[in-house]
């Protein structure tokens, strides 16, 4: 069992998991950011729905918040300030996290908007915060384990990076 | 955790944001028509004041729009209300009702930010066009008015409605 938990903890812990989650999470957020990007205002009715915004920022996060999903999505893909990025990302993840726990207590029944925002179906349940652990969980990983393997950043002066 | 080389981690952060942010302001100002940046969602519910840039259509004014189907009437009131009579051809958007905020989503998929909207409610709870224009605002929706004391008027002047069984 010992065996086992170090097997895990050291694949967990390696660099070349690190690559493939930067990969993974990059492609989840760049498709996340998609539909957002192309309708912002039925991004920010998603917003609104939560009800945990002040009325006067929720338009500036449907504005800008698909936009540090795109953008963290290609960084990491790339691999150009991958731990940056990760903590962006994982604090988001966190705050996805929170907003999700808080309508499931309050018992609203609204759309996630976490992927298509052109949709009314996808209704958030307990499925879409284990989906983001898992996610916040490969974040997690490429902040502390990142070791800028097949990353551009190596392409860079060693006093960029 | 924080990086060796002359760009310290936070300041990686700040860039990143910045820039996102930048991109977005960008992509919104060149979008037609764009998202306000300052949003008005929630100013509605405890003053009779929301919706005061918002302006106003007569009956008269109403009537027209109806009969050249300019406008597309919003019915502000709740569900109930709305099934027991309402503008031929309007659509509900029951303001405080539990499920409205599925409505208006359902709503900003299916029609264009360009379109003429005209809110209308009744005199019992005249809050509540004000509150729906102002969201409808706040979504970029630009020609929005309202007709004040709606129902009311629109019974007086005996136009066409519709009941819903």
């Amino acid at each position: 069992m010992k065996g086992l938990i170090r097997s895990v903890v050291n694949l967990y812990t390696s660099p070349y998991a690190s690559v493939i989650f930067r990969w993974a999470v990059g492609l989840i957020f760049i498709y996340a950011s998609m539909d957002k990007l192309l309708h912002p205002s039925a991004f920010a009715v998603a917003v609104y729905n939560y009800k945990i915004l002040p009325g006067s920022l929720i338009n500036l996060v449907a504005i800008t918040l698909p936009w540090v999903e795109l953008i963290c999505g290609i960084l990491l893909l790339i691999g150009l300030f991958p731990r940056a990025t990760a903590l962006i990302l994982s604090i988001l993840l966190l705050l996805f996290f929170s907003a999700l726990s808080i309508s499931l207590y309050r018992g609203i029944d609204i759309s996630c908007g976490c992927f298509a925002v052109t949709t009314t179906v996808d209704k958030i349940g307990i499925s879409y915060m284990v989906r983001d652990l898992l996610v916040l969980a490969m974040s997690v990983q490429i902040l502390f384990f990142d070791g800028n393997l097949m990353s551009i950043e190596r392409l860079l002066p060693t006093s960029y990076r | 955790m924080a990086a060796k080389g002359k760009v310290p981690i936070f300041h990686q952060v700040i860039i990143i944001l910045l820039f996102s942010l930048g991109m977005g302001l960008i992509t919104n100002a060149l979008r037609s028509p764009p998202l306000p940046l300052i949003g008005n969602w929630f100013k509605g519910t405890s003053s009779l004041n929301v919706g005061r840039n918002i302006s106003t259509v007569s009956i008269e004014e109403a009537v027209v729009k109806f009969i050249t189907q300019d406008a597309l009437f919003l019915d502000a009131r709740s569900r109930a209300d709305y099934q027991l009579g309402h503008i031929k051809g309007a659509l509900n958007l029951p303001v405080h009702d539990e499920d409205f905020g599925e409505r208006l989503h359902e709503f900003v998929l299916e029609v264009n930010h360009d379109r003429e909207l005209i809110v209308y409610c009744e005199d019992i709870d005249p809050t509540l066009s004000p509150e729906l224009a102002s969201i409808l605002t706040s979504m970029g929706y630009k020609k929005v008015k309202i007709l004040a004391n709606g129902w009311s008027e629109w019974n007086v002047a005996a136009m066409p409605f519709e009941v819903d069984r």
